[in-house]
């Protein structure tokens, strides 16, 4: 009885995780807004280019303040 | 040998410290972007990892050419753009490529319920990738680039060396044919 109990719980969480994971978008945009929602880049990525930049010449201050301002705005 | 995947989380212990400290704020800033973009046009985590390192190398490289008329991002989307499509080109002349013809995607959308109900999002990813592929280069970026809210309907003709009126008019066939598409991985 309580090995049919627990089968059924069991059952019960399974079927509400499906449910969850199941989503309805109302175009095309929002799926691949969802998509890169949960698409994280590997850790390794900037790890392989700071060791890439360490070994590389700084580019002119004045280039770095440029970007650097439009982008944050100081 | 453990494989990238799409959607590893990022822990704090391993973002990218060692960088310049504003270059890690743009990386941080815009990495999931770039990363996207590449993943999605080149269809491989593995080269789309490959593809972010260089264009975070050739935006740092170029860092002096950067034209103050263009904002960060488009530029990096720029750069990605250029470096996916001479990845994709030089594939391409290596391997037969079957594209499905788009006036059969587009004829096939009909009147059936949106394919986009219901949709398994362990599944999302690889539905999208394959569905992707079934479309013609330009209807794929177009489609990826304004799925960036932040990049308006004219950065994205720019992006792309076109009038705001001709990306409208080519998002409205990218829709549909991708419906299509999304809608035969099911």
């Amino acid at each position: 009885m309580n090995n049919r109990l627990q089968h059924s719980e069991k059952s019960s969480q399974d079927l509400k995780a499906t449910t969850d994971s199941r989503q309805n978008f109302a175009s095309a945009e929002e799926l691949l807004k969802a998509d890169r929602a949960q698409t994280s880049v590997p850790p390794a990525v900037g790890e392989r280019i700071a060791d890439t930049i360490a070994r590389d010449p700084n580019p002119p201050p004045a280039a770095r303040r440029s970007w650097w301002q439009r982008l944050f705005g100081n | 040998m453990d494989l990238p995947t799409e959607s590893a989380p990022i822990p704090d212990s391993a973002r990218p410290t060692a960088l310049p400290s504003e270059f890690a704020a743009l990386y941080e800033a815009l990495s999931q972007q770039v990363y996207y973009l590449a993943l999605r046009l080149l269809g491989d985590p593995s080269q789309a990892e490959d593809a972010t390192h260089d264009v975070f190398i050739k935006a740092w490289r170029n860092l002096s050419h950067f034209r103050g008329d263009a904002d960060v991002r488009t530029w990096l989307y720029r750069i990605t753009l250029n470096h996916c499509s001479n990845l994709r080109s030089s594939w391409h002349a290596r391997n037969v490529h079957t594209q499905t013809d788009d006036t059969v995607i587009e004829n096939a959308a009909g009147a059936a319920e949106s394919p986009f109900r219901d949709v398994e999002m362990n599944e999302l990813g690889q539905r999208i990738r394959v569905a992707l592929d079934e479309l013609p280069e330009e209807y794929r970026v177009l489609l990826l680039l304004v799925a960036d809210q932040d990049l308006s309907y004219d950065h994205v003709a720019k992006l792309t060396q076109q009038s705001t009126d001709a990306v409208r008019g080519k998002l409205h066939r990218a829709r549909k044919a991708f419906a299509t598409a999304f809608r035969k991985t099911a």
